[in-house]
């Protein structure tokens, strides 16, 4: 077996009870790294095509990767995978904190749960001790008071927990689950599977070293990233202020949606507005700052708010996402009500992109005369009234009320109310994160067409011209295709790897090939990183050509692309040409169009794909 | 020769000294964006030159590149943008 994994899956089927072990082939490790890439392999094989996301042949999965549990800088992420009960396909979403390298240390590259329990349970995972426990005590308990509720009965102050709160028991759409109480891989519907599955809590500890494969290439890794993060502004500032850091850039730039992304920032939401809610400003409440396993930058931190309207002993910081779906997609500039509104998030588990955006859409609606007073409980939805989004925020997390309806998120809500359609910003159904395709064009084609839609982490060329991308510009269309993939596939790796995006700031192009190299043991050289990023890519897609999927299945608000264009601003007049954008890219990757399918050569040249060509291609295809 | 009076400010740069603060320069007439950077690169430190490199501009509150001519009583914004989060 290679260095650098535990060695090992775990696999609880919740119906029935039982608790199984394999080992962890070398083959599905080599090919498919970690993540989602042993995720979707795994998922295409344990789930059939068309299963519902809620019911009893519905696995979700907790994934880490050869980084975790490792003194791999920026090493702590791990991927929750599962179906998405919002686009009704493949999803992922990943989160930092401790609980993946936890998992890791207990022996268990990775944790698939299937099955349906009878009365609510938790998962307890002890080194090789795994049991399904009872947790009708802590149904109903936030995500905190759940930690330190498993942390007292189990007198193990170690332990670390992935909790759902009331959201997720709801099962609401929006809701996900949240660990080491602040952290959450919070898109596409995590929670409400979790809550389907009557699981409250994953609460691990775990005592064993993970071997590498050399510890000396890995520290020398290490000491180079140092090195680079010493000169580093961004570093500083990232250290200092998080991702927060950016929020008034990118609200002023036309980076951020403004107004439900129909506004412009420098004018409809202004410089002042864009100061009070970035942490700049709001780093007044921080009492102390915090990092995920092994990263040296130390992203995170605690807020107090002693006094005013919403006063909290300690709650997080919110990230930029947080801040700017809260703040300029609201035209709220109340930094205590974008800080309640997170440490709601936090504690009943919601993903708070989309729990803003979702507002985004109910206020719009509201201001346009389209939704009511009464449709809306009586709470008068104006632009950036902070009391008015505090209220709605609890709504949807209790549950309650309207906060029924838009728990399931603006889609549901649009069709279940009959109306707002054309406020919405999502992709095919999900909402939007908080970085704007007009600002960034090749973020579109990512956001529509990218195996997990709707979603800031994944690659492509949208995230090199968020950074300004000059002399190119970055509005011609034309020959986008090879860059967008060989961006797609290297985010891939740096994602399976478990490693941290914010990791660049030490990072270089290949530092990711490096890590797993000296982590593994196994030679991992360009070409071979290139074709093992598009190979888990492809593994993705498989899943959603199962599910019936086809290219123009997948959508794209017309807002979030400009049609219409904004007529002022940083974005005035923009139109980003998605379709050739996608084109491009799919030619690129040797994809058809017009099915989605990938050519015959392609799927044998990436290799390991045999269940994937055989579907497609065999004689029993669909 | 003839100048130009410009006006400039920084966002979201992290560098201490490149701060909010609207400062003022004189360019040749003609000036592009491209110029005015080249003017701002010599009072940044050597490790900190690569800093616009990844910035974003407007001029007048307007889309900007760096090709972009300059005129009289312009406002520039320089920008650096955070991906992900």
């Amino acid at each position: 077996m290679l260095k650098g994994y535990a060695g090992k899956l775990l696999f609880v089927n919740l119906t029935t009870g039982e608790i199984r072990e394999e080992e962890l082939s070398e083959e599905l490790a080599r090919n498919f790294i970690g993540g989602y890439g042993i995720g979707a392999k795994i998922l295409y094989h344990m789930m059939p095509g068309g299963a519902d996301p809620l019911g009893p042949d519905s696995v979700l999965g907790f994934v880490t990767g050869p980084a975790s549990a490792t003194k791999a800088l920026f090493g702590g992420r791990y991927t929750m995978v599962h179906k998405s009960p919002i686009t009704g396909g493949w999803n992922d979403s990943n989160s930092g904190g401790y609980f993946g390298p936890e998992l890791k240390k207990a022996g268990y590259d990775g944790l698939f749960i299937s099955g349906i329990a009878e009365r609510p349970v938790y998962l307890y995972i002890n080194d090789e001790n795994v049991e399904i426990r009872d947790a009708s005590h802590l149904w109903g308990m936030d995500t905190t008071r759940v930690w330190d509720a498993l942390k007292e009965e189990n007198q193990e102050p170690k332990l670390r927990v992935t909790a759902i709160g009331k959201s997720g028991e709801n099962m609401a759409l929006l809701s996900c689950p949240i660990n080491d109480g602040h952290r959450a891989p919070g898109r596409g519907g995590g929670g409400a599977v979790m809550g389907s599955k009557k699981l409250k809590a994953i609460a691990v500890r775990g005592r064993r070293e993970i071997q590498v494969a050399d510890s000396r290439g890995l520290a020398e890794i290490n000491r180079n990233i140092r090195e680079k993060m010493k000169n580093s502004p961004s570093a500083e500032s990232f250290g200092s202020y998080g991702t927060g850091g950016g929020t008034e850039a990118s609200a002023l730039s036309g980076d951020s949606p403004v107004k439900n992304w129909a506004g412009v920032g420098i004018r409809d939401y202004g410089e002042e507005n864009a100061y009070k809610v970035s942490s700049q400003s709001m780093d007044r409440y921080k009492i102390r700052k915090y990092a995920c396993s092994y990263c040296p930058l130390g992203c995170g931190a605690v807020y107090s708010v002693d006094d005013g309207r919403w006063p909290v002993e300690e709650t997080d910081r919110p990230e930029y996402e947080t801040a700017s779906a809260f703040g300029s997609t609201l035209l709220c500039s109340e930094e205590d009500a974008i800080i309640k509104c997170n440490d709601i998030c936090n504690l009943y588990g919601l993903d708070t992109i989309s729990t803003g955006m979702t507002i985004a859409w109910a206020m719009e609606s509201y201001n346009s005369g389209i939704l009511t007073k009464d449709e809306l409980d009586g709470i008068d939805l104006t632009w950036g009234n902070g009391e008015a989004i505090v209220e709605l925020t609890q709504k949807i997390a209790d549950g309650e009320g309207c906060g029924r309806i838009l728990a399931n998120g603006s889609a549901y809500a649009a069709k279940e109310w009959g109306k707002g359609e054309e406020y919405l910003v999502t992709a095919s159904g999900i909402e939007l994160p908080m970085h704007d395709p007009r600002f960034a064009p090749g973020l579109a084609r990512t956001y529509q067409y990218d195996p997990t839609p709707g979603r800031h982490v994944k690659g492509g060329v949208g995230s090199l011209q968020m950074g300004g991308s000059e002399p190119v510009d970055k509005y011609i269309y034309e020959n986008t295709g090879e860059l967008d993939v060989r961006l797609t596939s290297t985010r891939e790796i740096v994602n399976v790897a478990s490693l941290c995006i914010f990791g660049r700031v030490g990072m270089g192009s290949t530092t990711h090939d490096e890590f797993i190299e000296a982590l593994t043991g196994m030679e991992f050289g360009p070409e071979q990183s290139f074709k093992t990023g598009l190979r888990i890519f492809t593994m993705r897609h498989a899943f959603n050509l199962r599910e019936g999927f086809k290219p123009s299945d997948f959508t794209l608000s017309n807002r979030s692309v400009g049609k219409p264009p904004l007529e002022s601003g940083p974005l005035a007049e923009v139109t980003v040409d998605n379709e050739l954008l996608a084109r491009n890219f799919f030619d690129a990757m040797g994809w058809d169009f017009e099915t989605g399918v990938p050519k015959l050569e392609v799927l044998k040249e990436l290799g390991h794909l045999e269940d994937v060509i055989e579907d497609l291609y065999g004689e029993n295809r669909q | 020769m003839i100048l130009l009076k410009v006006r400039y400010k920084y966002i979201g740069i992290p560098i201490p000294s490149l701060n909010k603060e609207v400062r003022e320069v004189e360019l040749e007439v003609n000036s592009t964006l491209n110029d005015l950077l080249t003017l701002l690169e010599k009072d940044i430190n050597g490790e900190h030159k690569s800093i616009f490199k990844t910035a974003n501009f407007l001029v007048n509150n307007s889309r900007a590149s760096r090709n972009t001519l300059l005129f009289e009583g312009d406002m520039v914004w320089i920008f650096t943008v955070l991906g992900g989060g």
